[in-house]
C-alpha cells in the first residue's frame, strides 16, 4: 500500500489521475454545450414536468457521475500498478545467495564428469548478471554463499562485466561440506535490506535463492519456520525468486520432481567408548536409502586408512526410504607403545602415563554407491576409537581407606571388577579426586560418597555430558540433599531424589524370616530385556535369598520420574504387606473387577473355563492374605499360565494355558488390565535406576555396595544394608550383575560414539592443572580418492595456545573443520614436581572424527512446489516465486504486488461497471415507453422535426 | 392534397381528400339556430313551411296572407295559421393564429391542419347553405370575416385564413368575450386552438358562448410531439410565446411531461363536457378526414345529439 500511495503522491501520476478521475465531470460539461434549440410551444407543460421530476433527476444524474468517477479511479488503480518502477524501468537490488550446502554436491552424469547442483546454481548466478543487465535500469546484485553471509562473495552493477566476473570467481567455488539451513539465508537477506536503510528502492528487492530446493529444508518440521521466514521477506514488499538447481531439472506443473536416488551412511558407532585391545567389538553403521527404489550395496571398513575385510559384507536390499544397521566386529590393537604403569606408582603419575600412551584407532565405513550420481560425500563416515589395554574404572570411596577393607563398598566392586579381563579399577578416596584426571575414566564410581565440592561436581557433569558415565552407590554417608542437589530435572548427575532418611533397618526376628521364610524374590526386574539384568533374569525367583535390609527410599516417584522414559528401573524392590486396609481394600475391588472380567461364560474361551476358575481362587485365596507378594503371585501365575498336561493316574485331563488366551486379541485388554495391576502390586521402591545426560549415563543404587557401614564406630557386618557383595547364597550375582553395570555404562548415552560434525561448534574444555596451555593440532581430511571433484589433502591446523586459565579450567577453542575428517589435538601437560620434563613431541593425544551431517543432506528428496511459493498478500507485499535456472527473471521483475492485482478489486470494477451501465440505461429511459411506446424519431414526423431542430453552442446563433 | 399546393395558395385548406370524405355529410346544429333560409335546421322563428304548428288571434299588422280562411267561414273570427319555419345555420369559425399554433412541419403545422379543418367545415357548411363567418385571432382578433352562405364567401374565408398569420400570444378570454358580443345570433360557434392558454379563462369564455345560445364546438389541435414528447439529446426548449428556456434531456423528462400532459387534456375535456361544448381532441399526425368523418358521423346520429344536448344543457 506504501509503495502505491508513492505512486499516486507522484505529481506525474497525480496530475494524469486527477485528469482521469475528472474525465466524466468534462464530458458532462462538454456535452451540455452541444445541444439542439427547439422552439416550443408548451412551455408550460415542459416546465411542470421539470419542476416535478428535478429532484430525481438532480439524484439520478449525481449517482450516474459518482459511479463513473469512480469507475475512472478504478481503472487508475489498476492501471497505476504500471508507473511502478520495473515497467518504467528504474532497476532494483538483488541478493543472490548460492546454497553452498554438502547437498548441493548432489550430481549427475554430464557426458563422463561430474556436474553438480553447484554447478548449476554458479550458471545461474551469471546467467542472472548477464540478463539483468540487459534490462532497463540498473540493477545491483551481490552474491553471497550460504555459509558465509558476511561479506558478499562479488558485487556490482547487473552487465556484462559482472557477468564476466562471475563466471571467473564463481566457477572456482564449491560447495561446503556443511550443512546448512537455506531458509537461514531468507532471514539475512531481511536483516541485510532492514539494515541498508530506506534508501534503496524497497518496490524492487529481490532475493534469488538458488539451492536444490530439498524437502528436509522447505518440508516436514522446518514448513512452518520456511514460511514463517517467506512470509516475513515478502512482508518487507520483497520477493524471493527460489531457483530449483537441482538435476533432473524440475517440470513445469509438477508438484513433486524426482531426485536422484542417494545412499548414505548416517552413524557408525562402537559398543563402548574404549576399545580393550585384543577384545572383539562390535560396530554398527547405519545405512539409509534415501532414494525412491530399493537399492543394494557393499558395505568396507578401514583401519587407519587400511581395509579391513573383517567387516567387508554385502548389505541386504534396503526399501525405500529406510534404513539398516551394518553390524561387523573388529580385534583392534594399539598403534603405539602401552603406558608403563605399576600399583606403587603415584596416583597422578599413572594418569599421566595413560594419557602420554593414548592409543587412537581411526575407524573408516564406506558403502559403495553410484559414483557419477547423487551424493558422494555421505558414502563414507569416520570414527576415532581409544585403543586400552584394559578399561580404567576409577572408584571413589567415600568412607576413604575404611572402604577399602573387607565389607566396603570399594572391595567388594574392585573385587568384582578385577575379576574382569577388561576393565582396571582404580580406587582413589574422595579427597583424590580433585588430582584424578576424570578424562581417562570412561566410569566413575561414587561409592557411598557424602559430598563434592562444587568444582568436582561440575568436572563430573562435563565428564558425563562428553560421554562418560557415573555410578552411584549410596550408603550410610550420603547426604540427600547433596546428591538431591544434584538431579536438576534432565541435566543432574544423580538419578532420582532421596527421601530424608534411609528405611530403618529390620527387627532380628524380621531379618531372620526374611532370610529363612519369606519366598518373595528380595529384587525384581522390570524390564527383563535390560543388559544389565537379562543374564540374571531366569534365576529371578532365588533371590528370595537375597535380602535387602536396608535401601534409600526415594521421594515419591511423580517427582523425579516425568513418566517420558528418562528414568529407567533396573532394579525395583518389592512391595511386601499392605500399608493399610484402605490400600488393600482398593486394591481387592480392582482385582474383583477384574476377576469379574474373565470370560468365564464365553463360548470361545470354554477350554479354558477350568484354568480361569483356578486362577479365580487363586486371586481370591490371595486377597486373604495380608502379603502384598500373594496376590502378585496369583496375578503373575494368572498371566503365564502354561496350562497341564494330562495325568493318567489321577485322570486329569489336559488343561491348555491361560497364555493362549490372553494371546487372543479378544481377551488383550483384560491381560493387559492383569498385567498393570501386577506391576503395582509387586514393584515398589526402585534400587537401580539409570538415566541418560548428554552423551554419558548416571546410574544410582539406593543400597550400599558393601556389606558393611563405615560410620562411626559401626562396621559389623550386622549394621549392612545388604549381604550382596557376601554372605548371601546370591552373592554370585554381585560379580555378575557389576560385570554386566561396567560394560553397559561403558555404552555410554544414546549418541555415544557418533562423531562431530563438520561445521559445527566445538570448544574442549580441560584442567587447567593438568596442562601447560599449548596445544598443537592436526587435521586429516577425508580420503580425497571418495569424493571426487572436492578439495582434499592433509590440512595443517599449526599450533595454537589455549585461553588464558580460568576458574581451573582451560578452554581449547579450535575452529571447527570445514571438511570430514579427523581432528588430531596434541596438548602438552604440566611439569609435574619430581617427574621428567615431557618433550616437545610428547602430549596428551585427543582426537576427535568429524562428518558430514548425512541424516540431513543425504535426504535429496525435493520439496513440494506449494511449499515453495507464495503469492503476493496484497498492496506492497512481495512474493515467493519458483523457478528454473534461467527461468522466472522477468516476472520477478514486475511491479510489485498490489491491490490491484486481488481479485476483488476486478470484482469491484465489474460491480461498478454494471452499475454505471445500469445507471446509464435507466438515465438515458431506454425502455422506458409510457402506454403508446417510444417511437422516437421512428415516426415520420419525429424525422422532420429532428432535421428542423439543429444542434448549436452556447452563445451560438439560434 | 393539400399540401401539395402552393404555400400561399388559400384553396390548399380545401383538402379534396377530406372534403371527399365528409362530403356527403351534413354539419347539423344540436339546437334550433336562428336563420332565414331554409335549411337543415330548426328555427326558432314561424315561418312558411309545410309543418303547421298552431292557430293564433289575428292581431292587426299581421299579414293577411296567413290568415286560415276556413277557420273565418266556420267560425267567423279571424285566425293566423302558423307553420314552423325553417332557417339556415349561421355558424362562426374562430381560429387561433398565435404563434404556438405555428409549432410543427412548416408545412404542416396546427395553423395549417387548424385552417384547413375550418375551411372544409366552411365549405361544408356553404355547401348546405348555411352561413358561415371566421375569426381569426391570437392576443387581438386580427380578421374577422361576417357570416354569409353564397358561395364566393367561402373564397373570402379561404384568403381571411391565409393572410391571418401567426403572431402573439392567445388572449383567449379576450377572444371568446368578443365573439359572443359579435355574433348577434345564437349559432354554430367553432373554435380552433392548441388551447396552450390559461383554462379558466377558456372555460370562462366558452361559458359565455354558451350562455348566448351558441352551440360550441371545440377542435383541440395539438402537434403529435406536444403529446408524446419523443425527444433525445440535450436539447435547449425555447417558449414560442413565452421568454422561457429550458436545457434538458428530454427523454429524462418525458414520462412527467406526458404526465403533466395527460392531466391537461384532462382538465380541458372536462371542462368542455361541464361547459356543453363539443371537444374534439386533433393530432397533427391524425388524417383530418378521418377525424371530421367520424365527429360528423357522431354529431348526426340523434341518439348522439340528444344525449349531448341533455349533457350540454345541463
Amino acid at each position: 500500500m506504501e509503495s502505491l500511495f508513492s505512486l499516486f503522491l507522484h505529481p506525474v501520476a497525480a496530475i494524469i489521475g486527477g485528469l482521469l478521475a475528472s474525465l466524466p465531470i468534462i464530458i458532462h460539461l462538454i456535452r451540455r454545450t452541444q445541444y439542439k434549440r427547439q422552439p416550443w410551444a408548451a412551455m408550460e407543460f415542459l416546465l411542470a414536468a421539470q419542476r416535478r421530476m428535478r429532484k430525481r433527476m438532480v439524484l439520478e444524474e449525481w449517482i450516474l457521475l459518482a459511479l463513473r468517477v469512480l469507475l475512472v479511479l478504478l481503472v487508475a488503480f489498476l492501471l497505476s500498478r504500471w508507473l511502478g518502477s520495473g515497467a518504467s524501468g528504474v532497476g532494483g537490488d538483488h541478493i543472490v545467495i548460492l546454497d553452498d550446502s554438502i547437498s548441493m554436491a548432489d550430481a549427475r552424469d554430464d557426458r563422463g564428469t561430474r556436474k553438480t547442483a553447484f554447478d548449476n546454481a554458479t550458471a545461474e548466478a551469471v546467467r542472472l548478471a548477464r540478463k539483468l543487465g540487459a534490462t532497463r535500469g540498473i540493477h545491483n546484485l551481490r552474491f553471497f554463499l550460504l555459509s558465509s553471509m558476511d561479506e558478499p562473495v562479488l558485487e556490482g552493477k547487473a552487465g556484462e562485466d559482472l557477468a564476466r566476473q562471475a563466471e571467473e570467481k564463481l566457477s572456482r567455488l564449491r560447495p561446503s561440506f556443511l550443512g546448512l539451513d537455506p531458509t537461514k539465508g531468507i532471514d539475512v537477506s531481511v536483516e541485510k535490506w532492514a539494515a541498508g536503510g530506506e534508501g534503496q528502492n524497497s518496490s524492487h528487492r529481490i532475493l534469488h535463492l538458488l539451492t536444490d530446493c530439498r524437502d528436509t529444508d522447505f518440508g516436514g518440521p522446518k514448513q512452518e519456520v520456511s514460511r514463517r521466514l517467506m512470509t516475513r521477506l515478502v512482508g518487507t514488499g520483497a520477493s524471493l525468486r527460489l531457483v530449483d538447481v537441482s538435476d533432473p531439472e524440475r517440470p513445469i506443473g509438477s508438484a513433486i520432481p524426482v531426485g536422484h536416488d542417494n545412499l548414505g551412511i548416517t552413524s557408525l558407532t562402537c559398543e563402548s567408548r574404549m576399545v580393550v585391545e585384543g577384545a572383539a567389538t562390535e560396530f554398527v553403521a547405519t545405512v539409509k536409502n534415501f532414494g525412491s527404489s530399493p537399492r543394494r550395496t557393499f558395505f568396507h571398513a578401514k583401519r587407519d586408512g587400511v581395509e579391513d575385510f573383517a567387516a567387508t559384507q554385502p548389505v541386504e536390499e534396503i526399501p525405500p526410504g529406510q534404513e539398516t544397521k551394518v553390524r561387523f566386529t573388529l580385534v583392534l590393537g594399539r598403534n603405539n607403545s602401552a603406558p608403563k604403569i605399576s600399583s606403587g606408582d603415584d596416583p597422578a603419575r599413572r594418569d599421566q602415563e595413560r594419557l602420554l600412551h593414548r592409543s587412537w584407532i581411526r575407524l573408516t565405513a564406506e558403502i559403495d554407491d553410484q559414483p557419477m550420481t547423487g551424493l558422494a560425500e555421505d558414502n563414507v563416515r569416520d570414527l576415532m576409537v581409544e585403543v586400552v589395554n584394559k578399561v580404567p574404572v576409577l572408584l571413589i570411596d567415600g568412607a576413604g581407606r575404611a572402604g577399602m577393607t573387607p565389607g566396603g563398598d570399594s572391595f567388594h566392586i574392585d573385587a568384582a571388577l578385577s575379576a574382569l579381563r577388561d576393565f582396571e579399577p582404580e580406587i582413589r578416596t574422595a579427597e583424590e579426586l580433585p588430582k584424578t584426571r576424570l578424562e581417562l575414566y570412561p566410569i566413575v564410581f561414587l561409592l557411598n560418597v557424602a559430598e563434592l565440592p562444587a568444582i568436582e561436581v561440575e568436572r563430573l557433569s562435563r565428564h558425563v555430558a562428553e560421554g562418560a558415565s557415573v555410578a552411584w552407590f549410596v550408603g550410610d554417608r550420603t547426604r540427600p540433599a547433596f546428591v538431591n542437589g544434584l538431579f536438576q530435572e534432565k541435566n543432574g548427575i544423580f538419578p532420582v531424589l532421596l527421601a530424608p532418611k534411609p528405611s530403618d533397618p529390620p527387627m532380628p526376628q524380621e531379618r531372620l524370616d526374611s532370610r529363612l521364610l519369606d519366598e518373595q524374590p528380595k529384587i525384581l526386574f522390570p524390564d527383563p530385556s535390560h543388559p544389565i539384568v537379562a543374564g540374571v533374569y531366569p534365576n529371578r525367583l532365588d533371590f528370595r535369598f537375597l535380602p535387602i535390609d536396608r535401601h534409600w527410599p526415594s521421594q515419591a516417584r511423580f517427582q523425579w520420574d516425568k513418566g517420558d522414559g528418562a528414568v529407567r528401573d533396573i532394579i525395583l524392590l518389592p512391595n511386601k504387606r499392605w500399608k493399610d486396609d484402605s490400600q488393600r481394600g482398593a486394591y481387592r475391588d480392582k482385582a474383583l473387577a477384574l476377576i469379574a472380567s474373565f470370560p468365564v461364560g464365553d463360548s470361545a474361551a470354554t477350554e479354558f473355563r477350568s484354568g480361569l476358575d483356578a486362577a479365580t481362587r487363586d486371586i481370591r485365596e490371595a486377597l486373604l492374605s495380608q502379603s502384598q507378594f500373594r496376590l502378585a503371585r496369583a496375578l503373575e501365575k494368572t498371566l503365564e499360565d502354561t496350562g497341564e498336561s494330562a495325568d493318567s493316574k489321577s485322570n486329569t485331563p489336559a488343561r491348555p494355558g491361560l497364555r493362549i488366551l490372553w494371546a487372543k486379541p479378544a481377551y488383550s485388554a483384560t491381560a493387559k488390565a492383569l498385567g498393570e495391576l501386577l506391576r503395582e502390586v509387586q514393584f515398589g521402591d526402585p534400587l537401580w535406576v539409570e538415566r541418560n545426560v548428554g552423551r554419558g549415563k548416571v546410574f544410582a543404587s539406593l543400597t550400599m555396595a558393601g556389606t558393611k557401614t563405615t560410620l562411626g564406630a559401626a562396621g559389623s557386618e550386622a549394621d549392612g544394608w545388604n549381604e550382596w557383595g557376601s554372605g548371601s547364597p546370591m552373592s554370585w550375582s554381585y560379580a555378575a550383575l557389576m560385570k554386566e553395570l561396567v560394560r553397559h555404562l561403558m555404552k555410554s548415552g544414546d549418541d555415544a560414539g557418533s562423531a562431530d560434525l563438520v561445521g559445527g561448534s566445538f570448544e574442549l574444555v580441560r584442567d587447567a592443572s593438568f596442562l601447560s596451555g599449548s596445544v598443537r593440532e592436526r587435521f586429516d581430511p577425508q580420503e580425497p580418492t571418495k569424493v571426487p571433484g572436492l578439495r582434499g589433502g592433509l590440512q595443517r591446523l599449526g599450533t595454537n595456545s589455549s585461553d588464558a586459565p580460568v576458574g581451573g579450567k582451560i578452554k581449547i577453542k579450535v575452529r571447527p573443520p570445514a571438511e570430514p575428517g579427523v581432528l588430531y589435538l596434541n596438548m602438552s601437560p604440566a611439569v609435574v614436581p619430581g617427574q621428567p620434563i615431557p618433550g616437545p613431541e610428547e602430549g596428551e593425544l585427543e582426537a576427535f572424527a568429524f562428518n558430514i551431517d548425512a541424516v540431513h543432506e543425504g535426504d535429496l528428496r525435493r520439496s513440494r512446489r506449494d511449499l515453495l511459493e507464495m503469492p503476493s498478500g496484497g498492496p506492497g507485499s512481495g512474493r515467493v516465486v519458483l523457478s528454473r535456472p534461467g527461468d522466472g527473471h522477468d516476472a520477478m521483475l514486475e511491479p510489485p504486488r498490489d491491490t490491484s492485482e486481488t481479485w476483488w478489486i476486478y470484482l469491484l470494477i465489474l460491480g461498478v461497471l454494471i452499475g454505471e451501465q445500469a445507471m446509464a440505461v435507466y438515465c438515458s429511459h431506454h425502455g422506458r415507453g409510457g402506454p403508446d411506446g417510444v417511437q422516437a424519431n421512428n415516426t415520420p414526423g419525429a424525422a422532420k422535426r429532428a432535421t428542423r431542430a439543429e444542434p448549436v453552442s452556447v452563445g451560438g446563433a439560434g | 392534397m393539400a399540401r401539395e399546393k402552393r404555400p400561399d395558395d388559400p384553396r390548399r385548406f380545401l383538402d379534396p381528400a377530406v372534403l371527399s370524405r365528409v362530403g356527403r355529410l351534413d354539419l347539423r346544429a344540436r339546437q334550433v339556430v336562428e336563420g332565414y333560409l331554409t335549411g337543415l335546421h330548426a328555427s326558432p322563428f314561424f315561418g312558411h313551411s309545410v309543418e303547421f304548428v298552431q292557430h293564433r288571434e289575428y292581431t292587426p299588422g299581421d299579414d293577411i296572407r296567413h290568415l286560415d280562411w276556413k277557420v273565418w267561414s266556420k267560425s267567423d273570427r279571424f285566425y293566423i295559421k302558423q307553420y314552423e319555419a325553417e332557417t339556415n345555420l349561421r355558424s362562426t369559425l374562430l381560429v387561433d393564429c398565435s404563434a404556438s399554433m405555428s409549432y410543427g412541419d412548416a408545412k404542416w403545422n396546427k395553423r395549417e391542419y387548424a385552417c384547413t379543418a375550418a375551411a372544409c367545415l366552411a365549405h361544408l357548411l356553404i355547401g348546405q347553405q348555411d352561413s358561415v363567418g371566421m375569426m381569426a385571432h391570437d392576443a387581438d382578433m386580427r380578421q374577422v370575416v361576417p357570416a354569409q352562405s353564397s358561395a364566393r364567401h367561402l373564397e373570402v374565408i379561404l384568403g381571411a385564413l391565409e393572410s391571418a398569420r401567426p403572431g402573439n400570444a392567445t388572449n383567449i378570454l379576450g377572444l371568446l368575450r368578443r365573439a359572443a358580443e359579435n355574433i348577434p345570433q345564437r349559432g354554430l360557434v367553432v373554435l380552433f386552438s392548441d388551447l396552450l392558454v390559461d383554462r379558466p379563462a377558456l372555460f370562462q369564455g366558452l361559458k359565455m358562448l354558451r350562455q348566448r345560445k351558441h352551440d360550441v364546438l371545440v377542435f383541440h389541435v395539438l402537434d403529435a410531439e406536444e403529446i408524446d414528447f419523443n425527444f433525445r439529446g440535450t436539447t435547449r426548449f425555447e417558449g414560442m410565446e413565452a421568454p422561457d428556456q429550458l436545457l434538458c434531456d428530454p427523454q429524462a423528462l418525458r414520462d412527467a411531461y406526458k404526465e403533466v400532459v395527460n392531466e391537461y387534456l384532462t382538465e380541458v375535456r372536462r371542462g368542455c363536457t361541464k361547459i356543453g361544448a363539443d371537444y374534439l381532441l386533433c393530432r397533427t399526425d391524425d388524417p383530418l378526414d378521418t377525424i371530421l368523418n367520424k365527429y360528423l358521423t357522431f354529431r348526426s346520429d340523434p341518439r348522439a345529439a340528444r344525449a349531448r344536448s341533455g349533457s350540454g344543457q345541463g
